[in-house]
């Protein structure tokens, strides 16, 4: 399954990276897709948890911002899916709530940061710069 | 301070002794079995005693009635002839057990004529002397005997004796004074009377120890059954958890109805602990999701107002800058209050793990240096190291904001604020939050990270919850490092947090997560 996934290669050079943000909030999605397209990356903006899925099988997707409380499936059993579907980019789960038991079920599902709403808008590019940073270790951020 | 007055040394005793109901239960049956047997064994004993007298006196006044007549002739005729003759008949009288005699008004004695032995002349001899000398009787049994006879415990006062001879008992008393002034005295050999109260008093004994150990061994059975559903009860309900809490229930088998009922009691209230948490919890992320959200937008729209609005003025700009500002604020409030609502349930929990302390302090203060009325100055140790300690970095940047929010407040304008960053300690890293600020009242200090607390000279600088403090106090606890203050009154105040270093093994600069500071 995981060979059918697109991967970075299949990408043409030069390209901005392909980041999604993924909330049930169209006021959340709205600001970060501003935010995104003004610091020049290319942003897919998607209601649920199930269009990221479809997403991710047509087409490479560099990042993904997962809210984590949605309707339908929430964002740490998608990252689950994604992972298992053999997923390789970063996900970075996003949420309103500082659980430790969640942030745990994150890390354990394959997430690589999990972060506070306020706190993504407050610093969104020097995030994105972080996860995209080659070498980035696949450990969430504290 | 006042104390509770210490609880005496006895009453922890009585407390240690009594306290379990166990023991309680056991005491009160070993009273009731010992009261009761006691009670039944005297009883036994004092009924056969009463027997024994009523069948002694039985016999004496049918001699008596026989006796009578006897006596009324040697009034009248007291030759050596009719004394003979009497001597005679009360040989006749007497039996193996009991012996008659007359004493006459001139005090001469009338002894039976060829008295059967065992009851020979030295019982009456004996018998008189003990009269006479009004001796007490042998032993306690004896004593029994003639107290009980005479119906007075006190046996010096009975008309009763109880004379030894040659190892034979005999109760001896006055059984009659006629009309005519002679007296007819009495001796009975009560000897195997004696050993049958004896034997009878310690067969009571043995039976009354036997069926003390059988109850006592009873009862204790009784308890422990009595019991056990209690301990059980005890036992699940410690093994109780926060996290087992939903589905936690208590299940007995073959437990007392009374216990039974605790137990339905007992489940009862953990079904309504178990939704009282549930809507704690649910309340805590429906405020975290409703109040978050909202404020994300707010604060990102006011954010990039500012950086993409080409024509804004300064004065519009500023505005922007403040009103971000308060987002922020209210953000970190919020996460305040939620920490807060958490530990006050027990569900504040950490995730601890090496953090590198100097970029918390630099992403802290980039934070908020813009929106100081003041110099904010962060001194950190020389190196090129980062410098760990243990603890959650959201947690730690939550308290170092409060602890500068809360110098700021209570600083005239123009004052600087401090923060450095120590390595001096051992086994702690310590950050310190100097101002030059109005200062805490001595007295006020002990108290300052209390919920609601603020020094008392607080009042003058304007409105404040008194929650940043003590929500500092439950961030540092939970992070297992330690908070202290230091101050002068009117020359400012220090709070130290101590943060733990990491253990040595796992010191070395590993993977660690890492936060760019803020633009």
């Amino acid at each position: 399954m995981a060979s059918s996934l697109p991967d970075p290669s299949s990408v043409p050079p030069g390209g901005p990276p392909v980041i999604a943000i993924v909330d049930d909030d169209p006021r959340i999605r709205d600001l970060v897709e501003a935010e995104l397209q003004d610091e020049g990356y290319s942003p897919r903006s998607l209601p649920s948890a199930a269009a990221l899925v479809q997403l991710v099988q047509g087409e490479w997707v560099d990042l993904v911002l997962l809210d984590l409380m949605m309707p339908g499936q929430d964002g740490i059993s998608c990252t689950r899916v994604l992972r298992q579907l053999g997923y390789a980019g970063k996900i970075v789960i996003v949420t309103a709530l500082n659980d430790l038991h969640h942030r745990q079920d994150a890390q354990a599902a394959g997430a690589n940061a999990y972060i506070l709403k306020p706190e993504l808008v407050a610093d969104l590019a020097g995030l994105i710069r972080t996860m995209l940073e080659p070498g980035e270790r696949q450990e969430p951020q504290g | 301070m006042t104390h509770p007055p210490a609880p005496s040394r006895l009453r922890s005793l009585r407390r240690y002794l009594f306290g379990s109901l166990q023991t309680q239960i056991r005491l009160a049956a070993f009273g009731v079995v010992v009261a009761g047997f006691s009670v039944a064994s005297i009883g036994t004993l004092l009924i056969n005693q009463r027997e024994l007298m009523r069948q002694h006196e039985e016999k004496a006044e049918i001699t008596d009635r026989l006796v009578e007549p006897f006596l009324i002739k040697l009034r009248s005729d007291s030759s050596d002839r009719t004394q003979d003759y009497i001597r005679w008949r009360l040989a006749d009288f007497a039996t193996w057990h009991q012996l008659f005699w007359i004493q006459e008004p001139t005090g001469a004695l009338l002894i039976p004529q060829g008295g059967r032995p065992p009851l020979s002349n030295s019982v009456v001899m004996a018998s008189m002397r003990a009269h006479q000398k009004n001796m007490k009787p042998l032993d306690w049994m004896a004593n029994l005997t003639a107290g009980v006879a005479n119906r007075d415990p006190d046996a010096s006062r009975s008309p009763y004796r109880v004379v030894d001879l040659n190892g034979r008992r005999y109760l001896t008393h006055l059984d009659m004074t006629s009309q005519t002034g002679s007296k007819l005295w009495v001796a009975r050999d009560i000897t195997n009377d004696i050993i049958f109260l004896s034997d009878l008093f310690q067969w009571l004994l043995t039976i009354w120890s036997v069926a003390l150990g059988l109850t006592l061994l009873f009862i204790s059975i009784l308890t422990r059954q009595l019991l056990h559903p209690l301990q059980e009860l005890n036992r699940m309900a410690e093994m109780i958890t926060t996290e087992s809490l939903d589905h936690a229930q208590i299940k007995l088998d073959q437990a007392p109805r009374e216990v039974e009922e605790l137990a339905l009691v007992f489940n009862n209230l953990l079904e309504r602990l178990g939704r009282s948490w549930n809507q704690q919890r649910d309340f805590v992320s429906a405020v975290s999701h409703e109040l978050r959200n909202p404020l994300t937008i707010i604060g990102g729209y006011l954010r990039r107002l500012q950086r993409r609005g080409g024509n804004l003025s300064p004065e519009q700009l500023r505005a922007l800058a403040t009103a971000e500002a308060e987002t922020q604020r209210i953000t970190r409030l919020l996460n305040d209050l939620l920490d807060l609502s958490r530990s006050e349930a027990g569900r504040l929990q950490l995730l601890l793990k090496p953090v590198a302390v100097d970029e918390v302090l630099l992403t802290s203060c980039d934070l908020v240096r813009s929106q100081l009325p003041r110099r904010l100055e962060l001194t950190l140790p020389t190196g090129d190291d980062s410098i760990l300690a243990v603890t959650e970095a959201d947690r730690l940047q939550q308290v170092v904001l409060n602890l500068i929010e809360n110098a700021d407040k209570y600083s005239p304008p123009g004052t600087p604020i401090q923060v450095i960053l120590t390595t001096d300690l051992p086994d702690y890293l310590r950050i310190t939050v100097r101002d030059r600020g109005i200062g805490i009242p001595a007295d006020d200090q002990a108290t300052i990270f209390e919920r609601f607390q603020r020094g008392s000279n607080a009042a003058a600088k304007g409105s404040g919850s008194g929650l940043g403090l003590s929500v500092v106090k439950l961030l540092v606890d939970a992070m297992g490092g330690r908070i202290s203050v230091e101050s002068q009154l009117g020359e400012g105040s220090a709070f130290h947090l101590d943060l733990p270093r990491p253990p040595e093994a796992t010191a070395t600069p590993g993977p660690l997560p890492r936060r760019r500071p803020a633009q």
